[in-house]
């Protein structure tokens, strides 16, 4: 293949010729199929450690609170509404408020009831 | 289809690249079946932070040359030499002969190629890992790259590099066995 008294053309040659079989030699792939064992993907899905399921438990802890926050309104509202206090401005703009906050929740609970259908 | 076919069907369909890249990139049949399970057990457990933004494959790659490096230093730690594929039991050497050469020419190239796996394995553990991947992988200089977390120029640079020491090694290889045929003959 190669000489010491080899010409420069020659020896170039050469070292193609050896590229070509070194790349032919490098694409050829190993025959492995008898190292392959026929349930190795079997038995490596087998040792994979079970993954750890995910909660799915929803809670409502929002919900419970804004249900909390209605009564609560209600019960200000119709104490208010039952005392004299409201014959004041203050008065007036505080049932106001509080009206308006019911209202608001209410209105809220209502969309995310109509949404979670 | 629950999760777990899926993975035992990734595990088939990626096997045999694992089996034969871990093959030549260690040089040795011990251990394959060991070596092959922990890549995909790494797989496995890379799975959840997988978000498909590079190929399963081109994932894979990553991984086999990761414990195929940790194979090396094993050895190394062990101070073991690396085993040449030509001192196991031939496998696919002697199946893939070709049947219309005769008997020299094939025990010629059954000794070239022995002697390419030996100087593969003497070869730097990046060069010989591009060589594998991108003649017997087929891989694009940007599949490599972004197999080994590398810029494709140095990609580029180790693939010229490593054939070349091939090119050089098997050159060098073939004055000796020549000279030493000739003082034989004197």
């Amino acid at each position: 293949m190669f000489d010491d008294s080899m010409n420069p053309e020659a020896e170039a040659q050469a070292a193609r010729e050896l590229d070509a079989r070194i790349v032919e030699q490098l694409e050829r792939l190993p025959d492995l199929s008898a190292a392959i064992p026929a349930d190795f993907a079997a038995r490596v899905a087998a040792k994979v450690p079970a993954r750890r399921p995910v909660s799915v438990r929803t809670t409502h802890y929002g919900r419970t609170l804004m249900m909390f926050g209605l009564v609560v309104l209600f019960v200000a509202l119709v104490v208010l509404a039952k005392h004299s206090f409201t014959t004041s401005p203050i008065g007036v703009a505080v049932e106001w408020t509080l009206c308006i906050q019911f209202l608001a929740f209410a209105v809220w609970m209502g969309v995310q009831h109509f949404r979670s259908n | 289809m629950s999760p777990y076919l899926s993975f035992e069907q990734v595990v088939q369909d990626h096997q045999a690249m694992v089996f034969r890249t871990l093959y030549r990139l260690t040089g040795s049949r011990e251990h394959l079946e060991d070596l092959a399970q922990e890549v995909f057990l790494r797989l496995y457990r890379a799975l959840p932070n997988f978000r498909g933004e590079s190929l399963v494959s081109t994932y894979l790659y990553r991984i086999t040359v990761n414990v195929a490096q940790n194979e090396w230093k094993r050895r190394k730690r062990m101070d073991r030499p690396l085993v040449s594929i030509s001192e196991e039991e031939s496998g696919w050497e002697d199946r893939l002969q070709h049947p219309d050469r005769n008997a020299e020419q094939q025990m010629e190239e059954r000794e070239f190629r022995l002697r390419l796996e030996e100087n593969l394995q003497e070869l730097s553990g990046v060069e010989r890992t591009v060589l594998v991947l991108y003649h017997q992988e087929e891989r694009s200089y940007e599949q490599i790259a972004e197999a080994l977390g590398m810029p494709i120029g140095t990609i580029r640079t180790h693939l010229h590099r490593g054939r070349k020491k091939l090119r050089e090694r098997l050159q060098h290889d073939a004055v000796r066995e020549r000279r030493d045929s000739c003082s034989t003959i004197r």
